[in-house]
């Protein structure tokens, strides 16, 4: 039935770009397989490290929406999401929130407080490049990611220049957003800019299992047509880059990012309480500056970064009391105020060989208040971490060594080994080993160690040992690409942090003895391009076990740990015909529990679920103007699905998106 | 997959049946709250029953359970509603909406109950039959939020209902219940979670002084007696400064004490006698999570059950034990099973 529907649609589909073919007057060139960059196969820099690039048309085509969804849909990195535009935390390779590190720029943005990062607030137009580190990987760029770390980097272009563009998506709940951008310069400086609006009302409906209606004339339970009330959100911004190169080989570079998310925080779904009651409303303003020196000198590139970050984040609920109006009952404001420094130095002297000292100084300065609860705190953390890299390599065997040591607080942190290694075996045929081994540990967050009440001051940082193999094999041509990548991984963390209540009557954090999470990561990427045709297909499949090992014996032990799916997977297919582009687009999670035991029962279980989505579109160029414009279904076959327990998702719906682009 | 295929009703037919209902709270905003119902006979346990026989979920943080007549009334405090369900075929019989933060009911007549409230201000005043809410008591004391009278659970003397006020309050309040107005009040140790009455018309108050670090206040929890009549108090017992003493109840006779301070107590309401016995050992060492967190006796044959929320994300448990706190059996529940109602067979 689901295959005809999507016969039938293409079929249709192929019919309407048919009738427009004569339209168009300019074919835009296909152009040739885009040169994969993160693999010459082996690479020094990359030994033994298992890294993905998000592609570059992939960032275009969700250029409007926010970087938890382009990761549940274009990679293993399984996405907790309360919704749409509400908070979604990642789970990477089985791990808890904060173990996927995330920065910016080199900044890290996962919160001291918290320790994890909200990927609705991330809009994919503001970043120019996005970058997966898995598993042990990330200790290049942090501790504490366990799972794994995401960079998000803003790319410095000389080469296209002076261009204006303007993104409009217009879709349904009352959807819309706002995507300007342009740069100007030329050889000695240059002026990137981004304005960003996303804005959505977010009032779809859903049947509303969690409410019964008694039928007066039949006496039967009826569940009414709700709406996701309480639920619009909004995030507007603006990225700004600046770069400047008083000598050839020098560049100076100025980044700001400013923005601003407010949105409404759903109540739950059996709430039948007052319509003014029990509202929820959060706030974030942010702003990162960051100025940035870099040079080259004959073997040597040194890097010196200052950054200065400032974060505003206020949560609200308020009832409506009898006769005295809306009364908070939680009024919290919490403030982070941060200065990131960096120098970083490499050499390149010796054919084989590489060096690199990396130094970050960060100082963090927190404080916050509720002003009903009458709670006040302050904490400040000071981090300094160094980190040596030595590489060596040959044609077919390359290799690192990492070395990181940290302290926060002054305190030394447990040292932080990574061991990898690539080895291409036969040197005609594109075909490596890739295996690595590290250690790494997570510092507890200043909630964990401070929180009132239930703060525990006694945690430890928890520690893991990761083992990594794998194995790529890639072969690019102008007119194709195959990559297919194979890897299998071993995470041993100990001291595992979690709250849970205590007698007390409040929740406490705790070290559990030991997680152990395993599994495999493949990925196929095809590529092929014959006459004006261009095919693209890249499939994701991830195989997890995230298995609680605190306490032998008890019910929850060897159990999986709580919204961890065993099997994800997507496949993201794109054909291009001329100017005319078709995307499919396949999600899939198998069940997963929502109790530490794994109850397999109708109300505490998440059934797997299957998400469909598909968009067509068509480009074409006037003079110096290029326009596109694409249409996407979401959730193509209207099918009701579940990321949290019992937190309805919207069904079928459309995003229509029109872009003009300016060259001169 | 489609939520229609999760539907499985059930139907019950328990009239026959003595047992216990079994509130099991689920966790805050996760709409996973459910009802178990234990047979004495049988020893069995039926959980989600609510969901079984309906087809709908209970709600969001079930708080309270009382029944009145053949219907149980669930309030559901995250979901500003209280489910009405027969309590011998466990079907939905409506539902009281429209509540702010609602806590415990009240029943005063057929036609008249009191809810009480963590936010709102007020007691609502509630017509049962029409399910309806037709009034509320002010309790507005000028004070900001931070300071405002939280009601939790209430109990009749004579024309008044007393009422606790447990978050961030030291008060225990006197409502006449025929004007529906605050008359008096008494100022007890911090945060008075549970009270009773004895047959000596004296009330017995369980505080547990806040917690460390509170912005409202950190001091011993104690234990304390007062005459009703006169309003004077005429015992304290104090506890460590970091317990945290709760779910103070009373015997049928209204004449021994059993509270939970980790472990389970037994007391005689009595101002003579006043040694604490240690009944029921909790499973758990102090400083570990879990632990006993809801106790309640069998009116007919004081058998004593106290519920474990386990790990808080994993099905809870309910020991039953006899009078001398010798354990006949436990079994698993829903998500932190905390609130007990006792039903009897009808035959």
């Amino acid at each position: 039935m689901r295959l005809n529907v999507i016969i039938i649609l293409i079929l249709i589909l192929a019919s309407t770009l048919d009738a427009q073919t004569t339209l168009s007057d300019t074919i835009i060139n296909i152009g040739p397989v885009q040169v994969d960059q993160n693999h010459k196969l082996v690479t020094p820099e990359k030994s033994g490290m298992q890294t993905t690039k998000v592609d570059s048309s992939v960032l275009a085509e969700n250029t409007g929406t926010d970087l938890g969804e382009l990761l549940n849909s274009n990679s293993p990195v399984f996405i907790k999401s309360n919704g749409r535009g509400a908070m979604s935390t990642a789970s990477f390779r089985g791990t808890a929130s904060s173990h996927t590190q995330v920065s910016w720029n080199g900044i890290n943005l996962n919160s001291p407080l918290l320790g994890m990062v909200d990927f609705s607030q991330l809009p994919v137009f503001a970043f120019d490049e996005i970058e997966i580190f898995h598993g042990g990987a990330s200790v290049e760029n942090s501790s504490g990611g366990l799972g794994g770390a995401i960079l998000l980097n803003q790319a410095s272009n000389w080469d296209t220049l002076n261009h204006f563009s303007y993104n409009q998506g217009i879709g349904s709940y009352s959807t819309h957003h706002e995507l300007i951008k342009w740069d100007i310069g030329n050889k000695k400086w240059n002026w990137q800019s981004k304005i960003f609006n996303i804005q959505s009302a977010n009032d779809y409906t859903f049947i509303n299992r969690a409410i019964g209606d008694l039928n007066p004339q039949t006496g039967q339970i009826e569940n009414p047509l709700d709406t996701n009330h309480n639920a619009q959100y909004g995030l507007k911004g603006t990225m700004q880059a600046f770069h400047f190169k008083p000598k050839k080989n020098q560049v100076i570079s100025l980044f700001q990012w400013n923005q601003i998310n407010d949105r409404l925080i759903p109540r739950a779904t059996s709430y039948e309480g007052p319509n003014n009651d029990n509202l929820n409303r959060q706030v974030l303003n942010d702003s990162k500056t960051q100025l940035k020196w870099k040079g080259h000198f004959n073997y040597n590139i040194i890097d010196v970064t200052t950054s200065f970050t400032n974060q505003n984040s206020s949560y609200f609920v308020k009832n409506n009391v009898n006769g005295l109006g809306e009364i908070p009952v939680i009024a919290s404001i919490i403030r982070q105020n941060s200065s990131f420094n960096r120098v970083t130095y490499e050499n390149q002297k010796w054919n084989n060989w590489r060096f690199k000292i990396d130094i970050k100084v960060d100082y963090h300065v927190l404080s916050g208040e509720d002003t009903v609860l009458k709670s006040t705190f302050k904490h400040n953390r000071y981090e300094i971490k160094p980190l040596a890299r030595i590489n060596y390599s040959t044609k077919q065997l390359s290799a690192q060594a990492l070395f990181r040591q940290e302290f926060i607080d002054n305190e030394r942190m447990p040292f932080l080994p990574f061991f990898g290694v690539d080895y291409q075996p036969l040197k005609k045929i594109p075909f490596k080993f890739t295996g690595n081994f590290s250690r790494n540990f997570r510092y507890p967050t200043i909630n964990d160690l401070y929180w009132s009440p239930g703060g525990n001051p006694n945690l430890l940082p928890e520690q893991g040992n990761t083992f990594e193999l794998g194995s790529t094999y890639l072969n690019q041509k102008e007119r194709y690409k195959v990559k297919i990548q194979l890897h299998y991984f071993y995470n041993d963390i100990k001291k595992w942090i979690l709250w849970a209540p205590s007698f007390r009557g409040y929740w406490e954090p705790q070290n559990l003895n030991k997680v152990v999470s395993k599994g495999l990561e493949t990925n196929a990427n095809l590529e092929c391009i014959k006459n004006n045709w261009k095919l693209q297909c890249n499939m994701v499949y991830g195989y997890t076990k995230a298995l609680n090992k605190h306490e032998k014996g008890s019910e929850t032990y060897n159990k999986q740990l709580v919204y961890i799916p065993v099997h994800s997977g997507n496949i993201n297919l794109r054909i291009t015909y001329k100017n005319y582009h078709l995307r499919y687009q396949h999600n899939s999670y198998s069940e997963r529990f929502t109790t530490s035991s794994n109850e397999i029962n109708q109300r505490d279980w998440l059934y797997p679920y299957f998400m469909n989505s598909m968009a067509f579109g068509l480009n074409c160029k006037w003079k110096n103007y290029k326009f596109q414009s694409n249409f996407q279904i979401n959730n193509l076959f209207n099918e009701t699905y579940h990321s949290i327990l019992y937190r309805p998702m919207p069904k079928q719906n459309y995003l229509l998106t029109l872009r003009i682009n300016y060259q001169k | 997959m489609d939520d229609n295929l999760l539907w499985d009703q059930e139907s019950f037919n328990t009239s026959t049946y003595s047992g216990v209902f079994i509130g099991n709270e689920g966790n805050f905003m996760a709409d996973n709250a459910s009802l178990s119902f234990y047979d004495f006979d049988s020893s069995k346990v039926v959980n989600d029953i609510f969901y079984k026989a309906n087809g709908i979920r209970l709600g969001d943080v079930a708080q309270s359970i009382t029944i009145k007549d053949n219907l149980a009334y669930i309030v559901m405090n995250n979901s500003g509603k209280i489910q009405i369900m027969d309590i011998d075929s466990f079907t939905f019989k409506g539902k009281i909406t429209g509540l702010t933060s609602p806590r415990h009911i009240h029943f005063l007549s057929d036609e008249k109950a009191y809810v009480s409230d963590l936010y709102a201000q007020a007691i609502s005043i509630i017509n049962p039959e029409t399910k309806s809410v037709i009034g509320s008591i002010n309790l507005n004391n000028g004070n900001s939020q931070f300071l405002q009278h939280s009601s939790e659970k209430m109990i009749s003397w004579k024309k008044y209902v007393i009422v606790n006020c447990w978050s961030r309050d030291n008060k225990i309040l006197f409502i006449n219940s025929e004007t529906d107005q605050l008359i008096d009040s008494i100022t007890v140790v911090s945060q008075p979670n549970s009270m009773v009455i004895d047959n000596q018309d004296r009330l017995w108050i369980l505080s547990d002084g806040g917690f460390e670090g509170s912005s409202y206040d950190h001091v011993k929890g104690a234990l304390q007696c007062y005459d009703l009549s006169s309003k004077a108090q005429l015992f304290i017992k104090e506890f460590e400064l970091d317990e945290s003493p709760g779910d103070l109840i009373i015997n049928e006779n209204q004449d021994t004490l059993y509270f939970i301070n980790h472990d389970v107590y037994r007391i005689p309401a009595s101002l003579v006698d006043t040694t604490l016995e240690l009944l029921i050992k909790s499973p758990y060492t102090v400083g570990s999570s879990g632990g006993i967190n809801g106790i309640s006796i069998n009116p007919i044959n004081h058998e004593i059950f106290i519920s474990d929320a386990v790990d808080y994300s994993e099905k809870g448990k309910v020991y039953r034990y006899n009078q001398d706190g010798v354990l006949i059996d436990e079994f698993k529940t829903g998500i932190i099973p905390s609130s007990f109602a006792f039903k009897q067979s009808n035959e």
